[in-house]
């Protein structure tokens, strides 16, 4: 019965809400009504956008040795996510046989070994030192710390997962992850998708008038 | 006819009887050719040595059939190794409550003072939670595999259990190698203050920490927080370096090789963990003001004067006192740059 809940109603369930809601967020953003800007242009907005979405992946050198620990910290988690979330050989399977219909060459252990390191030092770097930093947890909201510690759950049930013998702690990372994409359009971690056009908002904007930051 | 019929006996018999005489009679056959593999699992029934043979298959210990050693080692960790293992966390835990029975809750004297110095910046108190977290899950993963057995087979069954002591096997492995980095990080920032100063080590340590009678002087760290330290860092590394043998069985490594290793790993284990409680305890529950020390960064004034005079004369004049309602800028801001 919880096999069938997990793996049929509650998976499909949770792809809706993931796909649509994170569609809805999108056009949310795309089609929010923007003041027309009539001031003369004094440089390129498109310019603009794409220095400022590269020059955002390394900081600032005034700052950069105050945020270091954020830095790698959060360079470790998210190269390691994505690359466990891409390219290790459970989820290129998964992703082949249940949604896209094909697959591509997964990475080999040793180098899944070193993204799952990877992205559980840094998750945990990252949510520590926004625990313990007074500013970082005063500016912190519950969204950001559920958002944490599912990622972190997520992360763990997946290493139970890996007993592929043991069906039951499959079924926990399945029922984990499902709760990931129905809380994910609705939370902090919809950045993954937004930090882009982000960036080359505030890009544009600066570079249309002539703000070089 | 009858005639003829007897003449061809007479032959027969005659015939028979020179091939007698030219094949004398062989012994009768020796009992090994009758059962060809009888030495061999008269060998594997007594496991009184190694026994080997031929193989296609190219990793050590391929060829051999029994290993005498593996029966030796399960009997030694299912008889001595996990019995002492559970009886040693059961006394450390006894002391602890013993020790809380006898000395209670240890108060500051003075009360606290509404003042507060910086003692851990922000990336020392990150890498102490860090290395703290990752503690408690590979100890708890740890003792599942190692004691789980025993508890928790007569309360999720057998099958449960099964299922338990898998996933904790996976947390282990994969977590496993995450603690290298957080303990190295932690040794990095604290090692500087944690160098002994034998004439006031042996002073706090002869006083006994000053838990039960005189006051001991002591300096950033006490001799006991050195002594926990170096235990850690010293047990951590022979902990890491057996946990990474074990965990990538693909550098050769044979069986005897890793029963060694896991050998080292228990025991060096169970020696951090039951050690750990003491730790934890001291800076949790047992004395106050304490614990905030690593939650905020800060200590009160007179928790610096009582439990680290010899520092507090140091950073009185350096560090200025700040009322403690007050907010304050993160200690990391300030000095993350010569601790990251």
């Amino acid at each position: 019965m919880i096999e069938y809940l997990i793996k049929g109603p509650l998976w499909y369930f949770s792809l809706a809400v993931f796909c649509i809601g994170v569609l809805w967020q999108l056009a949310r953003i795309i089609f929010a009504a923007a003041k027309t800007d009539l001031s003369v242009a004094r440089g390129s907005a498109s310019g603009g956008a794409w220095r400022n979405v590269f020059s955002r992946f390394v900081p600032h050198r005034e700052i950069a040795p105050r945020i270091r620990l954020q830095v790698i910290g959060g360079y470790m988690f998210h190269l390691g996510l994505f690359a466990l979330l891409f390219f290790a050989a459970p989820h290129v399977h998964f992703l082949e046989n249940h949604l896209l219909g094909f697959g591509w060459t997964p990475m080999p252990h040793w180098a899944f070994i070193v993204a799952a390191q990877f992205a559980f030092f840094g998750l945990i770097l990252l949510w520590l030192r926004r625990m313990l930093n007074a500013v970082s947890r005063l500016i912190s909201t519950t969204d950001d710390h559920i958002a944490a510690i599912l990622t972190f759950v997520v992360m763990l049930t997946g290493c139970l997962a890996l007993g592929q013998g043991f069906h039951a702690l499959n079924l926990l990372h399945l029922f984990t992850v499902e709760l990931l994409m129905i809380y994910f359009p609705f939370s902090c971690l919809m950045h993954a998708f937004t930090f882009i056009p982000s960036r080359a908002f505030t890009g544009a904007w600066f570079g249309r008038r002539g703000i070089d930051a | 006819m009858r005639v003829h019929t007897l003449l061809m006996m007479v032959c027969l018999l005659l015939v028979g009887f020179q091939l007698q005489a030219a094949d004398p009679p062989s012994k009768p056959p020796e009992l090994s050719s009758i059962a060809p593999g009888a030495e061999l699992w008269r060998d594997v029934r007594q496991r009184d040595q190694d026994v080997t043979g031929t193989t296609q298959v190219r990793s050590p210990g391929a060829d051999v059939l029994i290993n005498v050693s593996g029966q030796a080692w399960r009997e030694y960790r299912m008889q001595e190794l996990i019995p002492l293992s559970g009886a040693a966390i059961a006394i450390v835990l006894f002391v602890i409550l013993l020790f809380r029975l006898v000395r209670g809750r240890i108060m500051l004297e003075n009360g606290r003072s509404g003042l507060r110095i910086l003692r851990f910046t922000t990336n020392q108190r990150v890498a102490h939670w860090a290395t703290a977290i990752l503690f408690s899950i590979l100890g708890l993963t740890g003792l599942t595999l190692l004691l789980g057995r025993s508890f928790l087979i007569p309360v999720f069954g057998a099958e449960g259990f099964g299922t338990i002591a898998a996933g904790a096997k996976f947390l282990h492995d994969y977590l496993g190698p995450v603690f290298v980095f957080a303990l190295t990080w932690l040794f990095v920032l604290f090692v500087r203050d944690n160098i002994p100063s034998p004439k006031v080590d042996l002073q706090w340590l002869l006083k006994g920490g000053g838990l039960f009678g005189k006051h001991a002087h002591a300096p950033r760290y006490n001799a006991g927080e050195k002594l926990w330290f170096w235990l850690a860092s010293i047990v951590g590394l022979a902990v890491i370096i057996s946990g990474l043998v074990l965990d990538f069985p693909i550098f050769g490594q044979t069986r005897s090789t890793m029963e060694f290793y896991h050998w080292v790993h228990s025991i060096a284990a169970i020696v951090l963990i039951v050690v750990s409680f003491g730790h934890i305890y001291m800076g949790t529950a047992a004395l106050e003001a304490t614990f905030e020390v690593m939650q905020t960064g800060y200590c009160d004034s007179n928790w610096a004067k009582e439990h680290h005079d010899l520092w507090y004369d140091e950073v009185k004049d350096s560090e200025e006192p700040v009322p403690q309602q007050q907010a304050q800028p993160d200690p990391g801001a300030r000095q993350s740059t010569d601790s990251a």
